[in-house]
């Protein structure tokens, strides 16, 4: 059973190889003619090597659609279960899906839900977020009472102040912009590359099937 | 529906939302889940909507459609990749089987794997390559001191907040080491949480704008 | 929810690490990240919770691990948001193949209001990447019991500060609508003086000639609308004012749906100012691009598919094949990973194009660095006062006058519009290779076809001439010029209806106005010309010939009395015409909310400030305290 564990984790991580391979290889050098000459067939080749990344993002594509279906049966079962186990708050759910879906049958191109029920909720949830992140922000030095946390106390009330306009503060929106452009850009960059750097060793990590998940 | 009868939905469901704010006060207290469950209901719906309508619908339509084809391979390779998605999804539902477990994880792979592929080469191209060279590039030549300045400043920010990065990979706890090395880490640190600083006030900013709205709709439903 | 402001809270420190109940088949879909990235990485919340990417940083290993919920942000959204306990089930079991399959129930706590509350995947990974980052870096020996910030504070505060935080915020940010008293701060200025982005923004969209292809991304959920929609509604409008077209792709389901909301109130407006935005032609809604990298990355790939199934046949010039035949992007995002994720699978495949951004505040400084870091990614407006400072820009660019719509508008003479061969708003393609023969030889039998020129329509007898399209093979071509070599302009369906403007000498082909007010080429041999009585003016006989099957019958006789309004030649500057659409926009009175945002930024810089001063004096007296 094992031996057999293995024979599949195998077929499974060879698998991913060759498609992400071919993959990154069809995404990387496809439609870039300049890499093969300047020729016609450099033209054609490079067109080419662009068709398996292009067929295989389409495949994804189509699994990915396939997958929401699934996704929202699997949450509107689920639901129905509850409710069936008597909690009201799942029959709420699945009234209002099915209302936004029958409304768009009946009135197609009616916007008005969207407008109406769907925006008012999120907007809402969404100011609720600047109660907690202020509520939030009003705790950093009591979570952490160390230089760091002044910074970033100090740099938060700054950059507050110089949104505000107020031409009276204008020194402290001058020293603002100067923290926005100079220190906080240096650290957004290095996020970014952070995140890149990151992106690309998981990736790769992911394409040799080191990637426990595809271990079986 | 009218006009009114919508923004009187509307102006319910913000104070739905808002009732939050009160905390755990009998029957109140569900008004904030009921609009949650409302909103989560909806998006479901909406979500459905879009991927049925502007995907698997007109994909499907095309797939059917001889004389239409994505590739230079034909209409025919249309039926195949759209066939094989449907086959792969399938058989992703039936994982629990165990002696499908290689074929199911095979699948698995290639999802993985493209997602890898896609996001190495975007990684690579969109961020890694530009960002690094323009880090690297100086304005040497006709800038004047101040530019320069800055932009040696940028350029000391990253490479110190990229040091301290890989040396709080490197190293387990807190360092030891003294000097050079943990100067840089410090300025390093100290560009990041300045950034985090900013970011975290914008994201205050930005959810109060969106505060404001609110509040207005609630004082102009009121007047 | 049961406990009251919960919603500062996370959860607790315990619901953080991976249970010991956790399936080995969840489990399985632990990512090892290389250490460095681990320290990135944002903790795990929930055990269920953790299959969600809550950060940027995240981000890239919920890539790999779980591709499929890359498309659906929503089901993570979803999911996010599910509030109750509910015991693990086969269903669950079944899906946890993919984090986007599984239940929203699983998760075993709720996750208090940041997660509750954070409707935008986006919104919720710029608080985490702010908790995470920063808890992480500061106190990497006690990464596993890591908390937010904000559970931290709510366990330390009594729950009376946070009362008086939200009270004095509430209070501060409703003054303004309250009393005019309290309104307070300057108002953003005329234009973008000192910001470089934000003028490159403006100048891009400002410099678009007729006919430039546009893509616009709108990635922002509802949840950023109060934020972002004001941007995004001024650029539409900036680009249909300078001629040029827009088309819209997004990754987010939602979005998709309000960018169509967005848009069809530009184009009721501006159909009230006589100005017609055709689908296909002056815009494009492209089909939901799922999976956010993945769906982006095809777009990329199979531009010219994705474009041409996202018209459904409506007639269209649409010349362009991949994204380097587009003029420019214009991305308006609310998050890092939306803008991260366009510049990564889009921008490095459109050639020389450059990438212009419209951002929330909260997404900008990120975005910042991306903008000043590479050089196709020119340009950056944010947040709700630059819309308010591009709405000004707008307005003295295009120099709109006091001209009430009516006058705007003319209706110009067909024949004599003929020469100019223009739509309201879409002129024809450039690329055609010969112009319009216009000159042509009239058939002098021709009773007057489409006498419009008075404004104050009288009754008259006079003969349209039209064309029927009877081909059995439908649909069939208009094309531009009168050769089956010219260039396809759109598609007649039979039984449409077209009136005829010209005709070659021979009659083999027929000039016809098309519903979009171009007009284009169509063979004789699949139409049958015929001349009907011109209704009364303002008459709506429901003409029998109307076929009301394509967007192209639109232009049945019936509807002569209002037939397309055209622009005169002598008003063919798009600064007094196109101008409409600009001027005929919402201009929510937009001072209050400014001024609201000044209060409750004072009020921020209050509770942050005091709140802060008494942590630190606390801190002081313990330590003192301990000391003795």
């Amino acid at each position: 059973m094992k031996g057999w564990r293995t024979v599949g984790a195998s077929i499974a991580a060879i698998t991913g190889f060759l498609v992400g391979f071919t993959a990154l290889l069809s995404l990387l050098l496809g439609d870039n003619p300049a890499l093969f000459g300047d020729d016609p067939q450099a033209e054609a080749l490079a067109q080419n090597l662009a068709l398996p990344g292009a067929a295989l993002l389409r495949l994804l594509v189509i699994m990915l659609a396939l997958s929401i279906v699934i996704g929202i049966a699997n949450l509107l079962l689920l639901h129905a279960r509850r409710m069936a186990g008597g909690r009201l708050m799942s029959g709420i759910l699945l009234a209002s899906f099915a209302a936004a879906i029958g409304w768009r049958i009946l009135l197609p191109g009616e916007v008005s839900l969207l407008e109406a029920i769907q925006l008012p909720i999120e907007s809402a949830l969404a100011a609720l977020l600047c109660l907690t992140l202020v509520a939030g922000g009003a705790r950093i030095l009591t979570k952490r009472s160390d230089i760091w946390g002044l910074l970033l106390v100090l740099v938060v009330v700054v950059v507050l102040l110089g949104s505000l306009p107020f031409p009276e503060l204008a020194p402290i929106a001058a020293f603002s912009d100067w923290l926005m452009r100079i220190p906080a850009q240096a650290g957004a960059r290095a996020i970014l590359l952070g995140i890149a750097l990151g992106s690309v060793v998981v990736g790769a990590r992911a394409l040799l099937g080191q990637d426990r998940s595809l271990r079986g | 529906m009218t006009e009114n009868t919508l923004t009187l939905i509307s102006f319910a469901l913000t104070m739905m939302v808002f009732s939050y704010l009160l905390g755990d006060l009998p029957l109140i207290r569900h008004l904030y889940r009921i609009a949650v469950y409302i909103f989560i209901g909806m998006s479901a719906a909406f979500t459905l909507i879009v991927g049925y309508e502007n995907l698997l619908l007109p994909y499907w339509q095309d797939a059917q459609n001889p004389a239409i084809s994505w590739t230079a391979l034909g209409s025919q390779a249309d039926i195949v990749v759209f066939g094989t998605a449907l086959l792969f999804t399938a058989l992703l539902l039936l994982k629990p089987v165990t002696r499908l477990g290689w074929l199911t994880n095979s699948i698995l792979a290639v999802v993985v794997a493209l997602g890898a592929a896609v996001g190495i080469v975007g990684a690579l191209r969109g961020t890694l390559l530009p960002l690094l060279s323009a880090t690297a590039s100086l304005p040497v030549l006709d800038a004047e001191l101040g530019a320069l300045l800055e932009s040696l400043l940028v350029l000391l920010g990253t490479m110190t907040a990229l040091y301290s990065f890989h040396y709080q990979a490197s190293s387990s706890g807190e360092g030891t080491s003294f000097g050079l090395g943990k100067a840089f880490r410090s300025i390093g640190k100290a560009c990041v949480v300045v950034a985090l600083g900013a970011i975290y006030a914008a994201a205050i900013l930005s959810s109060m704008t969106i505060l404001t709205e609110r509040i207005a709709f609630l004082f102009q439903f009121g007047a | 929810m049961s406990d009251d402001y919960s919603w500062l809270d996370e959860p607790p420190p315990e619901a953080n690490q991976p249970s010991a109940s956790e399936p080995a088949s969840q489990r399985r879909f632990t990512l090892r990240m290389p250490r460095f990235l681990s320290r990135l990485r944002i903790r795990r919340r929930a055990p269920k919770a953790a299959a969600q990417p809550s950060a940027s940083a995240s981000l890239l290993g919920s890539q790999r691990e779980r591709p499929l919920t890359e498309l659906d942000q929503r089901l993570k959204a979803l999911r996010e948001r599910s509030l109750a306990p509910e015991p693990r089930d086969e269903w669950a079991e079944l899906y946890d193949v993919d984090q986007a399959l599984s239940s929203p129930a699983l998760q075993e706590k709720p996750g208090g209001v940041i997660s509750a509350v954070a409707l935008s995947q986006a919104q919720q990974a710029q608080v985490d990447l702010l908790t995470e980052i920063v808890g992480g870096q500061s106190n990497p020996a006690q990464a596993p019991a890591r908390r937010s910030l904000a559970s931290a504070a709510s366990q330390s505060l009594p729950s009376m500060s946070r009362l008086l935080t939200v009270a004095l915020l509430l209070l501060f940010v409703a003054l303004p609508f309250a009393s005019s008293e309290y309104a307070t701060g300057a108002l953003p200025p005329a234009d973008f003086a000192d910001d470089p982005q934000a003028n490159a923004y403006f100048a891009a969209l400002d410099s678009l000639a007729p006919g430039d292809y546009v893509l616009v991304a709108v990635e922002y959920g509802l949840g950023a609308a109060a934020e972002l929609d004001a941007l995004t509604d001024l650029t539409l409008r900036h680009i249909f004012a300078r001629r040029a077209r827009a088309i819209f792709a997004t990754s987010n389901p939602i979005a998709y749906l309000h960018a169509q909301n967005l848009l069809e109130n530009i184009r009721a407006q501006s159909a009230q100012a006589g100005l017609r935005l055709v689908n296909g032609l002056d815009y494009l809604l492209l089909d939901y691009l799922p999976g956010g990298a993945l769906g982006i990355r095809e777009l990329s790939e199979n531009f010219a598919d994705i474009a041409r199934r996202s018209l459904r046949g409506a007639p269209t010039s649409l010349p362009i094949d991949s994204l380097t035949g587009l003029k420019m992007l214009v991305l308006v995002a609310d998050g890092l990973d939306d803008v991260r994720n366009w510049v990564e699978q889009a921008l490095p495949e459109a050639g020389t194009r450059n990438l212009y951004a419209a951002t929330s505040l909260a997404a900008s400084p990120l975005t910042r660095a991306y903008v000043e870091g590479i050089d196709r990614f020119a340009g950056l407006v944010v947040g709700l006062r630059a819309a308010y400072t591009y709405g000004a820009m707008l307005d003295a660019a295009l120099s709109v006058d006091a001209q009430a719509p009516e006058q705007i508008i003319e209706i110009a003479d067909a024949s004599s519009s003929s020469a100019s061969g223009t739509s309201p708003l879409t002129p024809p393609p450039s690329p055609s290779p010969s112009p319009l023969p216009t000159d042509t030889p009239r058939p002098t039998s021709t009773p007057t076809p489409l006498p419009i020129d008075s404004p104050s329509p009288t009754p008259t007898t006079a003969m349209l001439r039209i064309v029927e399209v009877t081909s059995p093979q439908s649909p069939v071509n208009i094309r531009v010029g009168p050769s089956t070599a010219q260039t396809v302009l759109g598609l007649a369906y039979k039984g449409d209806i077209l009136p005829v403007l010209d005709a070659s000498a021979d009659s083999s082909w027929y000039k016809v106005l098309m519903s979009n007010g171009w007009e284009g080429w169509i063979s004789g041999n699949i139409v049958t010309e015929s001349l009907v009585p011109v209704p009364a003016s303002g008459g709506d006989d429901s003409a029998s010939l109307t076929s009301e099957r394509t967007v192209l019958s639109r232009f049945v006789p019936r509807r002569y009395g209002k037939i397309e309004p055209r622009f005169s030649q002598a008003n063919q500057d798009p600064s007094s015409t196109l101008g409409a659409i600009v001027q005929l926009r919402e201009r929510a009175e937009a001072a209050p909310r400014l001024q609201a945002l000044t209060m409750g930024t004072v009020a921020a810089v209050l509770a942050i400030t005091l709140g802060n001063l008494a942590a630190a004096i606390g801190a002081l007296f313990r330590r003192r305290g301990g000391r003795a």
